[in-house]
């Protein structure tokens, strides 16, 4: 199993601050056969060039590329898990795609583009067969926060 | 912006730097680099822009002008191969 970033702390009776990003996480888990890989509150960031628009992963170096927001985003959603799912067949563990973004790219963040928050869980199984994103369950979509 | 880069160009100047790539997905333009420890999948619009090529630069350490002259990338590469 592979856990990367912080169990969020359990708070008892005290609400978190309104707008305070969650710590960005990837737990996988595998039986040998089956892999679980959850991706959780990753930041990403998109941004116009000219006429595309890029999407950049901070907490894991990826990224895509679309004509539109909604394109870049489902570019960056589907690029990610097959992703995931090419590191598993290959390496059985998805190590080596966790990687955060250099120091050039999180310099960004608080000068251009806007800001999301993404989290995903896919399940990998009989990978031997798959080429495509069978089998993935996607559970939580991308949340849009202020710019 | 990336005017006169094709996707075949993009995968030109990766196999030269030996990195292996195969197009999953015509329409979608979905394409698989690997790279020793490298793997990824990633989708190009038909424009490649500037931006993205500079992504793969930082990445693939591959110089950003071989992008645009696909050519000299695999002259250069071919050179690197004979020493």
């Amino acid at each position: 199993m592979t856990t990367v970033g912080e169990k969020p702390k359990k708070g008892k009776g005290k609400a978190k601050p309104k707008g305070k990003p969650l710590e960005a996480m990837a737990v996988h888990k595998t039986d040998g056969t089956t892999h679980i890989v959850g991706i959780g509150n990753i930041k990403v960031l998109i941004c116009q060039d000219g006429d595309a628009w890029f999407a950049q992963g901070l907490d894991i170096d990826y990224a895509a590329n679309g004509h539109s927001i909604k394109e870049v985003k489902n570019n960056f959603e589907v690029g990610l898990k097959a992703t995931i799912d090419l590191n598993i067949q290959a390496y059985g563990h998805i190590e080596h795609f966790l990687k955060v973004a250099p120091q050039e790219v999180w310099d960004e963040l608080h000068s251009v583009g806007k800001r999301y928050q993404y989290s995903q869980v896919s399940l990998h199984e009989d990978l031997s067969k798959s080429l495509g994103f069978q089998g993935i369950n996607f559970i939580e979509a991308a949340s849009e926060l202020v710019a | 912006m990336g005017e006169g880069v094709s996707p075949a160009d993009v995968i030109r100047v990766f196999k030269a730097h030996r990195v292996s790539t195969y197009l999953v997905d015509e329409k979608t333009h979905k394409y698989t680099l690997e790279r020793d420890d490298f793997m990824e999948t990633v989708i190009l619009t038909d424009e490649v822009v500037s931006r993205y090529l500079q992504y793969f630069k930082r990445k693939l350490k591959i110089p950003i002008h071989h992008f645009w002259h696909p050519e000299q990338a695999e002259k250069d590469c071919e050179c690197e191969t004979d020493e």
